[in-house]
């Protein structure tokens, strides 16, 4: 078998297989990895807020131009426009991004700041409809020592970079807000309000900056309110649904209360999940080398084409050039003979299945870094993959996550190169079943996908193949259509792969050679 | 006698459908024979090749060779079976030495040596690095050959060995076959070229409608009690009469301006005189020199009488 095998390499050797195919997928790797780096918008936080600090003394500078319909507007304008310039001055000065809480009270600061302006400048408070507890007017001097005040606690904040007590202000307004207007809400707005509420406390449990895109927790707080409103809206709002079909209804609740697991389980055990790094990535605009790593996976398309071409033509440009006949006079068995092939194909998949993850893993380490996105990452430890499989939270090493996914791309590969090879030695030929086989390797799942879902959605498409492959949608939690289940996909695959086996055995074995 | 036999055919049959295309057909082949297989096209000369080589699968009887079944030969690594079927194929893309090298490496005895000495036989030693698509026809044979010999086969099947030869390759082809059927090799091979098969075979299988219709050996074709003699004449019908009525156990076959006399002891130079003094006009008299050919002829002819 070995020596059968050693011959087919030879053969491919010489026919320059393993260089065109190895230019072709090394090719199509560096061409992956530039565009993502080329793609990748590195403008840091600081970038963004000096191009808008930019675009607003941009807009000062013709503010006079505009025709206002009275002075006051006009002046009223300046004042905001110039309130911004030193709020977007200061966070360039003290390196706050945009995203930050301390944003937000800077901006309520040089608010405050330019009413205390106009109110020296000789506006009246009422102007502004400034009243006491009462409902009453206060003086003009109350108003401003009042607004002095607020800035300067407000700019205490922001220099301390007390979030704690920012995000305790918050809760406290929004419980008082909850207080007043509960009776005259909606079960959903109570809900919702709820979860806001909650938000609030997680962040103040977690000593975390509130909404800071950099810091995970506070994704993680974050993403969990969203998930809960979405869960929310299952419960309370029927308009958010009424497109849903109950399949993708019921996916959809149980992928978001997974979501709400995943995310609890990472606060409270204190690990930082995939998704949410990978959130925070987005959110910095940066590419790191787990998301390059992971979205190089599917360069695996292109090794899957090499494979499949290279399953339509090893067995059946035998027949066509006649060479078959002196093979199989060779003294193997014609069983030997067919496990050669397939033996030789898989080891080519084999190959290029290592090739590609470790071309990913150099090149990721080269070019992108895990250290870019933040300050509590910047250890530069790999996040772990969470997942809820069955009711059970698994932690996933990122390593190990990243071979679980190359791995299973190998296995489709696998099964797409024992059809090929099947229909190919049935046919003898390579060019009908190469091609079928290449459009269903690359696109057979959205092909099945959208059969289902707009043209003939019967569940019993749920047992055909190209629904089942894509095994790792059971470990991340989500599903496609014809939403098969983990059980079924591993059956479906096993039969058909054994099947597909048994046919090209038997068809080879019982084969007459008229060529 | 049998158990020497290298090739033993038994009742070997196969169907296409319900046509019968090979019909019971047994003989057995022993070393250092060349047995040539000669037929019409469509006598089923090729199919029961592949049968023997296991490339069809059989109706009927069994094939054994050097006593072992067929089904068990092409499976174990003892199989020293040879073969050149119509048309030999390779990979144009590789060279001549890397087929050499790659059917050396599923017998695990074939040394290197055993590939210098083949390459020098078939006369390949010039251009056996370059690729097989700068070959001629010759070479191509000569390296489907050269891959048969290299497990030193006990039995060498050819089918149409010198389809697209010249002359010169077609005697190299034959001087090769000798000298590796006096070496104990059995050779069988089909052609369609009478002449050559006469001068190459020491036994003759002919073969019409799938069936063995004959098995000659070289003496047999060559027995000079059965000589064929063709006098062209100027009066053909007299001819015949004159001889039919004077000699006796000939047969006469006319065939234009000639005759063609067929039969034991046939006395040649009483029949010209005979002929002469009938004032027959005899141009010319040619003792046949193709005994095959005629004998294959005749037989076709009474098949189709």
């Amino acid at each position: 078998m070995i020596r059968l095998i050693r011959n087919e390499f030879l053969k491919l050797h010489r026919r320059h297989f393993f260089l065109v195919s190895f230019v072709i997928v090394s090719l199509a790797l560096s061409i992956y990895t530039g565009v993502y780096y080329f793609m990748a918008d590195n403008r840091t936080d600081q970038d963004i807020v000096e191009q808008q600090l930019e675009k607003e003394k941009a807009y000062m500078a013709q503010i006079e131009s505009i025709q206002w319909d009275t002075e006051l507007e006009m002046q009223s304008a300046i004042l905001s426009s110039q309130a911004t310039i030193d709020r977007l001055q200061y966070m360039v000065d003290h390196k706050i991004a945009v995203w930050d809480w301390r944003s937000d009270v800077l901006s309520r600061y040089y608010t405050n700041q330019n009413i205390i302006s106009l109110l020296n400048a000789g506006q009246d408070p009422k102007d502004y409809g400034f009243t006491d507890s009462s409902g009453s007017y206060d003086s003009k001097a109350t108003w401003i020592q009042r607004l002095t005040n607020q800035c300067d606690v407000q700019m205490r904040m922001v220099e301390e970079n007390d979030y704690m007590t920012y995000s305790q202000e918050q809760l406290g307004l929004l419980q008082t807000q909850y207080a007043q207007n509960y009776s005259n809400m909606s079960t959903l707005d109570q809900v919702l309000m709820d979860i806001e509420i909650e938000s609030w406390k997680l962040y103040i449990q977690y000593q975390t900056p509130p909404r800071a895109v950099d810091q995970w927790k506070s994704v993680a707080i974050e993403e969990l309110a969203n998930e809960k409103e979405a869960l929310a809206r299952f419960q309370y709002d029927e308009t958010y649904t009424e497109n849903m079909t109950e399949e993708v209804k019921s996916r959809q609740y149980t992928w978001t209360k997974r979501r709400i697991r995943i995310n609890e389980f990472a606060l409270k055990n204190d690990t930082i999940p995939l998704s949410v790094y990978e959130t925070m990535a987005a959110n910095a605009n940066t590419v790191t080398y787990s998301s390059y790593l992971l979205s190089l996976k599917n360069m695996m398309l292109v090794v899957m084409a090499v494979c499949v071409l290279l399953s339509a033509t090893i067995m059946s440009r035998e027949f066509t050039r006649g060479t078959i006949r002196q093979l199989l006079l060779s003294p193997y068995s014609r069983t030997t003979i067919a496990a050669s092939k397939l033996i030789t194909c898989l080891c080519v998949a084999a190959i290029f299945s290592v090739l590609t993850p470790v071309f990913g893993m150099i090149a990721g380490r080269l070019l992108f870094s895990n250290q870019t996105i933040g300050s509590s990452l910047s250890t530069g430890a790999l996040p772990s993959y969470v997942s809820n499989l069955r009711n059970n939270i698994i932690e996933f090493p990122f390593h190990t996550y990243i071979f679980m996914n190359y791995a299973l791309e190998a296995l489709k590969i696998v099964v797409m190169i024992v059809i090929t090879l099947m229909f190919s030695t049935i046919t003898e030929s390579a060019s009908g079943p190469g091609l079928i086989m290449l459009v269903l390797s690359l696109a057979g799942a959205q092909i099945f996908q959208a059969l289902y879902e707009y043209i003939y959605p019967a569940k019993a498409l749920r047992y055909l193949l190209f629904g089942n492959l894509n095994l790792i949608q059971y470990i991340q939690g989500s599903w496609v259509a014809p939403y098969p289940s983990a059980i079924t996909s591993i059956v479906v695959i096993f039969i058909v792969t054994l099947l597909a086996l048994f046919v090209y055995f038997t068809n080879f074995r019982y084969k007459e050679i008229s060529a | 006698m049998a158990e020497n036999a290298v090739l033993q055919l038994d009742n070997v049959s196969r169907y296409h459908g319900s046509r019968m295309v090979i019909d019971h057909c047994s003989c057995d082949l022993y070393p250092g024979e060349i047995v040539g297989l000669v037929g019409p096209n469509g006598s089923g000369k090729s199919t029961l090749i592949k049968l023997i080589l296991g490339l069809f699968h059989l109706s009927e009887g069994s094939i054994r060779i050097q006593n072992k079944d067929i089904s068990e030969i092409f499976r174990k690594p003892g199989n020293r079976v040879g073969a050149i079927l119509e048309d030999p194929t390779h990979y144009e893309y590789m060279s001549g030495l890397d087929h050499l090298m790659m059917t050396a490496r599923l017998y695990p005895d074939v040394s290197l040596e055993r590939i210098r000495e083949v390459t020098d036989m078939t006369g390949l030693k010039s251009c056996i690095r370059n690729k097989v698509s700068s070959y001629t026809t010759g070479q191509k044979h000569m390296l489907a050959l050269a891959q048969a010999l290299l497990p030193k086969p006990k039995l060498l099947i050819l089918d149409e060995p010198t389809n697209g030869l010249d002359p010169v390759g077609i005697r190299e082809l034959r001087e090769i076959l000798k000298k590796l059927a006096q070496e104990g090799v059995c050779i069988m091979v089909s052609s369609h070229i009478l002449s050559e098969m006469d001068m190459l075979c020491s036994r003759i299988i002919i073969m019409k409608n799938g069936r063995f219709i004959a098995d000659l050996s070289s003496h047999e074709l060559l027995d000079p009690n059965r000589v064929r003699v063709r006098i062209r004449v100027g009066q053909p019908e007299q001819a015949v009469e004159i001889l039919e009525s004077l000699f006796d156990d000939i047969s006469i076959r006319q065939e234009n301006d000639e005759l063609v006399i067929t039969g034991e002891n046939l006395q040649v130079p009483q029949m010209n005189r005979t002929l002469i003094f009938n004032e027959i006009d005899v141009y010319e008299i040619a003792i046949n020199r193709e005994p095959l050919e005629e004998y294959f002829l005749e037989l076709m002819q009474e098949d189709k009488s």
